[in-house]
């Protein structure tokens, strides 16, 4: 008879594992402050995971052919729009304090911005654009959403102003809304793993700059690209990635040691001029 | 059948190890004392950088070093810059931590000691190094160079069973902001417990935008201009190290081939008219010109942050004629005229002898279309009639006594 409740229970996550599944989600538009490595609190917009400011955009995970149900509330005084890069029919409009649901299934692997349209790139900027991953594999997987961010900018879009972005000029540069070195113990960002596995880095680059990171120790593949399909299947240690781009780049690391993985563009591995206070972190591979 | 076998294997192997071997290198790294390097203008500036002799000025970049696939290098680093430790970063040679020049997580070498890097070249392609010490600074100094693994089976391919080519050229794009070359910062703090101590760096406005340390009118360096034959093939070997993203536009004549990146083949090779490269990238591109023409590749530099382009400099290529033409008298004067013409035309050609010449007409692609034999009197112009040819460009290849020289025509 207990066997009989063993079998029963293996096929119940059995047909767990392998059936699609509903992915329940909410977020927030949330109005606060990014809090800079060196204390400066910006104005600053997140979709934040509960209806308190997060200072990092809530990543929304999927596996292949599961069906988002989401929730998006807007809890600003103005309107918003919602969108999902690589997806149609899901843009929408979300009226001051109103809410939307979307719901859409994904059927192709990647790693998709979901973000806020309304004067773009101004919202998106702001800080209103975030992860959702499509997963087709159970690896250890580390997530980078990068940014970068002119505090100029920041005050003058906060109070309505218009601005020029040929005279943008960054002075902090972020992953998942931090940087050098409150970086460095951040499990989510900082790539860990043993010899032979098979580790995948989800990039995306919601700033408005241009981004190019370097690994030191290990080529990558890049295996998916949101706007630069052609790249796929390249093999590099040094991965430019477009506004609005995101990538999914796979290491199977050939020897232990402790590496950094950096921006190469050296500006933005400072934090208001002061060096290595922008994009810095390591990857700690063991034996 | 077993022995046989064994013997092969044996002298692939030792065929294999006589390119493949222990090899050593030097460099020093250095700080200027005073400005000495000239820049397009005229102006000097200061460089932190690496040589391959304590007395040798600091150039940018700094020596390239090449090698050969397998090898097992060691490369010793000597600093006598005064200042702040240093290292070398073996920008994507993926050798192990103790290696990578990174002063927080392997070694640094300060004043008066010297360290060597001990690492394998297993992939024939191009590579950087580069101080890894307060980055930000040592490398806009000036401390960086280009590393080339050449493949195991010759010089002219790009990789086993990859491709061949005629000629190579190598450009490292940078730039260079005045405002950093100062003696505030190349003595910057520093706690050698600490090597992630931060340390305030200026805005980076550069001034100067480099392909192999020079710019506007120095560009026409042969080391950097494409001087080429038609119907030859060029492998150009790009690396971005400044702070600015690239974007190169080829003209269309020469037919460019994007074929590797980061020391990589490509999974498929692209042809392409405009490349973009970023900081630390790499790319490997194959010009496959046609065609006899003159023109300029433009490289420009942008701002990463707002995208702005910040300059375009021009790098002249001459496409010459066409391959196989070897001229024995360099200096012979041959002219023809009227030129253009109408298939009625002369030839002077004073440096050849009295007598017999034999005459070849080529068309643009080196083939030949008809063969001649003129006679050369003294003083006298040669009469030719190509009429029967359809309009054109030509090459009229003169030959004597085992001397040639090759001239153009065209027939409109």
């Amino acid at each position: 008879m207990k066997q009989v409740r063993i079998l029963f229970l293996l096929l119940f996550f059995s047909f767990g594992i392998n059936s699609y599944g509903v992915v329940y989600e909410s977020v927030y538009i949330k109005c606060d402050s990014l809090t800079t490595v060196d204390a400066v609190k910006l104005p600053y917009y997140t979709f934040s995971p509960t209806d308190s400011f997060v200072q990092q955009n809530h990543r929304v995970e999927l596996m292949v052919g599961d069906t988002l149900d989401l929730w998006v509330h807007n809890t600003d005084s103005i309107d918003h729009y919602f969108d999902i890069q690589g997806t149609t029919g899901v843009r929408d409009t979300i009226p001051a304090n109103d809410s939307i649901h979307v719901v859409h299934q994904f059927t192709t692997p990647g790693v998709f911005i979901y973000y806020d349209p309304l004067k773009f790139p101004v919202y998106a900027y702001m800080g209103l654009s975030g992860m959702l991953l499509v997963k087709d594999h159970n690896h250890a997987s580390f997530y980078w959403n990068t940014k970068e961010h002119d505090s100029t900018f920041n005050y003058t879009l906060a109070s309505g102003g218009s601005v020029l972005w040929n005279q943008y000029n960054p002075k902090y540069f972020t992953i998942n809304g931090i940087s050098h070195p409150n970086i460095m113990n951040n499990p989510v960002i900082n790539i860990a793993g043993n010899v032979g596995d098979t580790l995948v880095l989800y990039i995306s680059n919601t700033g408005y700059g241009m981004r190019s990171i370097h690994f030191h120790g290990y080529h990558g593949e890049i295996m998916f690209s949101s706007s630069k399909p052609a790249t796929v299947g390249r093999v590099k240690d040094t991965f430019p990635i477009y506004p609005m781009e995101a990538v999914m780049i796979q290491i199977v690391p050939d020897k232990p040691g402790v590496y950094p993985v950096h921006e190469h563009n050296l500006v933005a591995v400072t934090g208001n001029n002061f060096y290595p206070n922008g994009m810095f972190t390591l990857m700690n591979i063991q034996p | 059948m077993k022995r046989q076998l064994q013997i092969l294997v044996t002298l692939i192997i030792l065929s294999a190890s006589v390119n493949a071997q222990v090899v050593n290198e030097f460099l020093v790294a250095k700080t200027d004392l005073n400005p000495q390097y000239s820049l397009w203008d005229g102006k000097l500036t200061k460089l932190m950088g690496y040589t391959r002799l304590l007395s040798a000025p600091i150039n940018l970049p700094a020596p390239t070093l090449t090698f050969t696939e397998g090898d097992s290098i060691h490369l010793d680093l000597r600093n006598m810059s005064q200042n702040a430790p240093h290292t070398i970063h073996l920008h994507g040679l993926d050798v192990d931590q103790q290696n990578d020049g990174v002063p927080s997580l392997s070694w640094q070498v300060y004043h008066s000691q010297t360290g060597t890097y001990k690492f394998q070249a297993p992939h024939p392609g191009t590579y950087i190094y580069h101080c890894h010490v307060t980055t930000a600074i040592h490398l806009q100094g000036g401390m960086y160079g280009m590393i080339i693994v050449k493949p195991l089976s010759g010089n002219n391919v790009t990789w086993d069973g990859g491709y061949s080519y005629d000629k190579e050229y190598a450009w490292m794009l940078s730039e260079l902001d005045s405002v950093w070359h100062q003696d505030s910062l190349f003595n910057h703090n520093y706690d050698t417990l600490n090597p992630m101590m931060p340390v305030e760096v200026p805005d980076y406005n550069p001034q100067y935008f480099l392909i192999n340390g020079k710019s506007e009118q120095q560009l026409s360096d042969t080391s950097i201009r494409i001087n080429a034959q038609a119907n030859s093939t060029v492998y150009l070997r790009l690396a971005a190290i400044g702070y600015c993203g690239n974007r190169i536009i080829f003209p269309s004549a020469l037919n460019a081939q994007v074929v590797s990146t980061d020391g990589r083949p490509l999974p498929a090779t692209i042809n392409l008219d405009t490349l973009e490269l970023f900081p630390g990238e790499r790319y490997g591109v194959l010009l496959k010109p046609t065609t006899e023409f003159t023109d300029s590749i433009l490289v420009q530099y942008k701002n990463m942050n707002n995208h702005q382009y910040k300059s375009t400099q021009k790098v002249p290529v001459d496409i010459d004629g066409f391959v196989g033409i070897e001229e024995n008298i360099l200096d012979m004067d041959v002219q023809v005229f009227p030129n253009p013409n109408n298939g009625e035309l002369n030839i002077l050609a004073d440096g050849f002898q009295l007598g017999i010449l034999e005459l070849t007409i080529l068309n643009l692609w080196g083939q030949s279309i008809k063969n001649l034999e003129v006679m050369k009197e003294d003083g006298t112009p040669i009469p030719l009639d190509l009429k029967d040819l359809n309009k054109g460009i030509y090459f009229i290849k003169l030959e004597q006594n085992n001397q040639s020289k090759t001239i153009k025509t065209i027939i409109n």
